[in-house]
């Protein structure tokens, strides 16, 4: 006898109930650019407040943060797709994308942290510079919305397994989207700002 | 002709990937940077998260204004706050 999968019913939304969610999540986000705006603000006054041997130009390492930022793109991708599988009612597409997402989220986690705990293995900790302050607050706020996203996927894979694609469901992986996209754009400025622009230094 | 929402999100990834790659590579092999190409930089930063905004993050068709004057409200206030830290430096 083939065993059968407990599918849990689960609550239903309106077009209405679904659509204030997605914009509440709008509003949450606006409060978000703000937040970044200011980290953004702190990194770029301190960036040249270094002490020798601690320059973002001897410390940063390109050839992981560009892997790091292609598996962060990635799941931005894989995260899109999930969400338009649970737009044509496709569980298995919508379910496969979102595991994807979540390890492709994950190894981002994961280097991250190794480059964190090499940074302090060398001495270079929170307290050492301003710019080391700085950056670590940067970059490790970003980490840490990648680590809620990463909790926050969990609870959507048992969700999913269990209640099936409903319009419960949809809204709240919709709602999920929208912010995991966020910080994929936020990356892209860090990525740029503090690697790229960092690691090369600008001619005046 | 319109295409699909997916073979947009398609392109848009390809895109993504691409712009990375090329600013990785025009930091990796010009060394320090120009006044052109940190303005080349920070354009193709722009245009992939006009991409994610635009492709990636949709929103129902009533309600695309609220979704512009969040990200723009948001902007000005984190604008004016990097302006005022870069200025009290």
């Amino acid at each position: 006898m083939m065993a059968e999968e407990k599918i849990v019913f689960s609550k239903e939304f309106t077009e209405e109930e679904t659509a204030d969610r997605v914009l509440g999540l709008w509003f949450f986000i606006g409060a978000e650019i703000v937040l970044f705006g200011c980290l953004f603000g702190v990194y770029l006054t301190l960036n040249n407040h270094t002490v020798p041997g601690e320059s973002p130009g001897e410390l940063f390492e390109l050839k992981q943060t560009i892997l790091a930022t292609f598996l962060l793109l990635s799941s931005s991708f894989t995260c899109a797709q999930s969400f338009l599988g649970a737009k044509k009612n496709h569980y298995k597409k919508s379910f496969f994308f979102l595991i994807s997402t979540f390890v492709l989220g994950a190894a981002f986690l994961g280097l991250e942290a190794h480059e964190f705990f090499k940074y302090v293995r060398e001495g270079h900790t929170f307290t050492s510079s301003p710019f080391m302050s700085s950056f670590y607050i940067l970059v490790g706020t970003h980490g840490t919305h990648v680590l809620a996203g990463c909790t926050w996927m969990v609870l959507l894979l048992i969700h999913l397994k269990r209640e099936r694609i409903t319009s419960y469901t949809k809204a709240k992986l919709e709602a999920f989207s929208l912010y995991w996209h966020f910080v994929d754009v936020v990356w892209i400025f860090i990525f740029t700002v503090v690697y790229l622009i960092g690691k090369a230094g600008i001619i005046y | 002709m319109k295409l699909s929402l997916n073979v947009r999100q398609w392109i848009g990834f390809f895109l993504m990937l691409t712009f990375s790659g090329i600013a990785f590579y025009l930091v990796m092999s010009i060394g320090t940077i120009p006044l052109w190409l940190l303005i080349m930089l920070l354009i193709l930063a722009v245009i992939q998260a006009t991409i994610q905004l635009v492709w990636f993050m949709d929103i129902q068709q009533g309600r695309r204004g609220y979704k512009w004057v969040t990200i723009s409200s948001g902007l000005l206030i984190a604008g004016l706050a990097i302006l005022y830290l870069m200025l009290l430096e």
